[in-house]
């Protein structure tokens, strides 16, 4: 460790290029969190003081609880299936493989409406039964689909993906070695699993399940129409409801505050231990076992694929089909504006997150770190608050850079949206960058810089072709996420502009399912693709490793 | 590095092409997001040749937008499904008083602001449906009656966010005062046959489901479900009848759509001429046939569906006095515990 006085640490940081590019971006997507983190400074008032006394157990109950099963069970399905299909031979593995990141092409308020309309009394699944079978079926047959159980299971299905992903390229990549020692010990697969890989791939699902915790705390759409009152329907229900923005504010901070601490615990159990590995990618041998067992794994992974994909992609086509004649098929445009968001997000994201990454990597001190990973917050708040952040931010540009004209020119405008997105979905892929540059060891850095070649150089030639992976999985992973994004985009879109997401929820939440029904399935459908080649290219890149 | 300025000169591309230049058109912030408004917006263009922009979001997010944007708003028109919003919007100051009174007479007095702030576009009634077989309608009375014991287990409503409840409520505080609202709403909690869920719809099925007996709804919702391309629903619609409260004292709640020209508003005279389009006999007939709303002209004439329904006697109260309630209205609801 280099002891640096404050002064010269200052100037340090003043005078490096590359430090103060960093500065500059993470203020930029930290301005708008920072006016919100202002709301703690609002006076309480006396609707703050009502929804403290009233309301804000119940937020922290129903959230907490939220956060703790759909992280449990979608590591439960997300690492155990990510292990199976990497280390065993069994019935469909191959497909599972990749069937089991599907329904991340369906975002989980899309999943609710599908259940929700087909638990209901008038669905024709209970037709059916009534008609045919004399089913006295109460309201909802197998349990109440709209409360806080439903939206827990609907959560885990569709947001285990985010895990199982991350783990199986990790298991895939860099447990070879390891259970190849661990076998060299006498330890059985499963010994090699529990004692070694799992504590090894922390960072691995820890990145995934951050993900998911934070998809949840941000989701509006599911828990509004599940009727489960959480923290962001109560950022909702201040802002809106009550007309106090400050009150609002205050939650939204509480919020971050919440999440931060989640991340602050998970930092400080990881601490001093050390997850690079320097050894060549060696890939897993798969084992072949039982047809019992084979069956039992077979199993585990249809599940979570029927549950989260199977089942509402089947209703919305059933949908679909049976109200064929009075739906409108108009959607080309708004598919147009939704990939174009999309695109232009995805790249801008990674661009930005590969090179903070790699400022973090090559500067490792505490004042960068900790300001990149408070600049990734904005996926934690609800969209909706980070729009608030931006509208003060483009509004007060509107009213001062006075262009000597009447119109407005950013707020309301593409441009304010995708900033709005950088700031919401920069954790997206920062995480995913983080994760792979952990893996890489920072003997490289160093072997090339004492070799004399530029930073700009190392980033560019070392850096970015060793993160072709993370790089490649945070791209679709922003992708999908502008696609599904609802809150925020209902908020900022410019005049005239729908994208599939609103289109869905308009129709859905008007109680017109089947007219929605088409549109969601685009958006699954342009949702496969990115998983489709993100699959196709960890594939091609396990085949070139070995 | 040319990779770089392709990104400078695209970035520029887009934000010149995201400004608005000068057009003949209205820009409406709507807090309704039914087809048939979409439709007549379609057929408004195709008359006037003035373009409509459309934002559509929940009510009371727009009222934000439009008090962040303050006056460089781009919205001229608000619309809006639920009158306690439309009080709020005179509130906050974003409305302006529209002077054209032979537009204001279009519609009837208490359903517009004295002011001119806002005026009505369709109504509807929050209705009782029961079962039939489970419930003689004899043994319907009030909305206040509803708190008594014989209800218990048996009312189903959605929940406290909905604007609808809300206005409803503030309707009661306003006819009954502050402590009897409270006191009822206490009791309706008492009486709920499962915490609220789902919307309206939800409720008259959780009725034909034998979940409960009695729903207070908008009367839309049951045209939808009557007129419903789903034979289940249509049977579901069957099953319940329908009841307007307090006939014997001070009418039906009812609530209206209603919109109003937004202060900072650039296009006033296009947003004046939308105003008058939707308020034409032939619009109006229009959206009650689509949506089964009640028309706020008194000469366009009703559907048949809603004829069938009967006559009933509506609360005169104007309709701007909910929003003096509402907060109070939400409080209730949240010490109460009501969902």
């Amino acid at each position: 460790m280099k002891l640096v006085f404050p002064v010269s640490l200052f100037r340090y940081y003043v005078t490096n290029p590359w430090l103060i590019a960093a500065f500059i971006a993470v203020l930029f997507l930290l301005l708008p969190l920072l006016i919100v983190m202002s709301g703690l400074f609002y006076p309480a008032n006396e609707i703050w003081n009502h929804i403290v006394n009233n309301l804000l157990p119940a937020y922290l109950i129903n959230t907490l609880i939220l956060i703790v099963s759909v992280g449990l069970l979608s590591f439960l399905i997300g690492v155990n299936a990510a292990w199976l299909v990497s280390t065993y031979r069994f019935k469909g593995r191959g497909f599972f493989e990749y069937a089991l990141v599907l329904p991340m092409a369906i975002p989980a308020y899309i999943s609710g409406f599908a259940y929700a309309g087909m638990l209901d009394y008038t669905s024709p699944l209970y037709t059916f039964l009534r008609n045919n079978f004399g089913f006295e079926t109460g309201q909802f047959l197998f349990f109440n689909v709209l409360s806080l159980p439903g939206a827990i299971i609907i959560f885990s299905m569709a947001l285990y993906p985010y895990v199982y992903l991350i783990s199986k390229a990790y298991f895939q990549q860099q447990s070879g070695n390891v259970a190849e020692a661990g076998a060299s010990m006498g330890m059985s697969r499963t010994a090699v699993y529990f004692r070694l890989i799992l504590p090894m791939a922390r960072p691995a699902y820890a990145a995934g399940l951050s993900l998911v915790i934070m998809e949840v705390l941000n989701d509006y759409g599911l828990v509004k129409y599940f009727g489960v009152e959480t923290f962001t329907t109560g950022i909702f229900t201040a802002w809106f409801g009550f007309g106090n923005l400050g009150a609002a504010l205050k939650l939204s901070v509480y919020l971050m505050i919440l999440v931060l601490a989640l991340i602050l615990i998970e930092r400080f159990h990881r601490r001093k231990k050390r997850f690079a590995s320097t050894s060549s990618v060696k890939r897993l041998n798969r084992i072949k076992i039982s047809s019992r067992y084979g069956w039992l794994f077979f199993l585990f992974c249809l599940i979570p694929f029927m549950f989260g994909f199977i089942i509402p992609l089947s209703a919305f086509i059933y949908w679909t089909i049976s109200a064929f004649e009075i739906i409108s098929f108009d959607f080309v445009h708004l598919l147009i504006n939704s990939f174009q968001l999309a695109t232009i997000s995805s790249l801008l994201i990674v661009t930005l997150t590969v090179f903070l990454a790699f400022v973090v990597r090559t500067y490792p001190y505490m004042i960068p770190r900790a300001l990149v990973r408070l600049s990734t917050l904005g996926y934690a708040i609800p969209g909706a608050v980070v729009a608030i952040g931006i509208l003060v931010i483009t509004i007060w540009l509107d009213q001062h850079l006075n262009y000597g004209r009447t119109w407005i020119l950013l707020t309301g405008s593409y441009v304010a949206l995708v900033y709005a997105y950088l700031v919401r979905f920069m954790a997206v892929g920062y995480n995913s960058i983080e994760s792979g540059n952990a893996k890489i060891s920072t003997k490289l850095d160093q072997a090339s810089r004492s070799l004399g070649v530029s930073k700009l150089r190392t980033l560019v030639q070392i850096n970015i072709p060793l993160l072709q992976g993370p790089i490649i999985a945070a791209s679709l992973l922003v992708f999908i996420d502008v696609l599904k994004e609802l809150p925020l985009t209902l908020i900022m879109r410019p005049f005239n502009f729908d994208t599939l997401a609103v289109r869905v929820f308009e129709y859905a939440s008007d109680e017109r399912i089947s007219e929605a029904a088409p549109a969601a399935l685009v958006i699954i459908l342009i949702g496969i693709i990115p998983v489709y080649v993100l699959s196709a290219i960890l594939k091609q890149k396990n085949n070139d490793n070995t | 590095m040319s990779l770089r300025l392709n990104l400078i000169v695209m970035l520029f591309i887009i934000m010149v092409t995201s400004c608005h230049t000068q057009r003949d058109e209205v820009n409406v912030y709507s807090g309704r997001h039914y087809k048939s408004d979409e439709e007549l917006f379609r057929r408004f263009t195709e008359e006037t040749g003035i373009i409509i922009n459309l934002i559509k979001a929940d009510s009371d997010q727009l009222i934000n937008r439009i008090l962040l944007e303050g006056e460089q708003t781009q919205a001229d028109l608000f619309i809006t499904a639920d009158a306690s919003r439309l009080s709020r919007a005179v509130d906050h100051g974003i409305l302006y008083p529209i002077n054209d009174q032979a537009l204001l007479h279009m519609v009837p007095k208490n359903l517009r602001e004295p002011n001119g702030h806002w005026l009505g576009l369709t109504k509807r009634a929050r209705i009782i449906v029961f079962h039939k077989e489970r419930i003689n309608p004899q043994e319907l009375s009030t909305y206040e009656d509803l708190a008594d014991d014989k209800w218990k287990g048996r009312i189903l409503v959605r929940s406290s966010q909905s604007h609808y409840n809300q206005s409803l409520l503030a309707s009661l505080i306003a006819a009954n005062g502050h402590q009897s609202a409270s006191d009822w709403v206490e009791k309706i909690v008492d009486n709920m046959a499962q915490p609220p869920r789902g919307n309206d719809r939800d409720q008259v099925k959780a009725i034909v489901a034998g979940t409960g007996d009695l729903a207070i709804i908008n009367s839309y919702y049951l045209g939808l479900l009557m007129r419903s391309t789903n034979t289940e629903e249509r049977r579901v619609a069957n099953e319940v009848g329908l009841f307007f409260p307090n006939q014997e004292d001070r009418g039906t709640h009812i609530n209206i759509s209603g919109m109003g020209i937004v202060a900072s508003s650039k296009n006033k005279d296009n947003a004046i001429k939308l105003i008058r389009y939707l308020l034409q006999k032939e619009a109006q007939e229009y959206l009650a046939n689509e949506n089964f709303e009640y028309p706020v002209l008194p000469q366009a004439e009703i559907p048949m569906l809603l004829q069938n329904w009967g006559a009933f006697k509506a609360d005169s109260l104007n309709i701007g006095k909910l929003g003096d309630y509402l907060e109070d209205a939400m409080l209730i609801f949240n010490k109460a515990g009501w969902q």
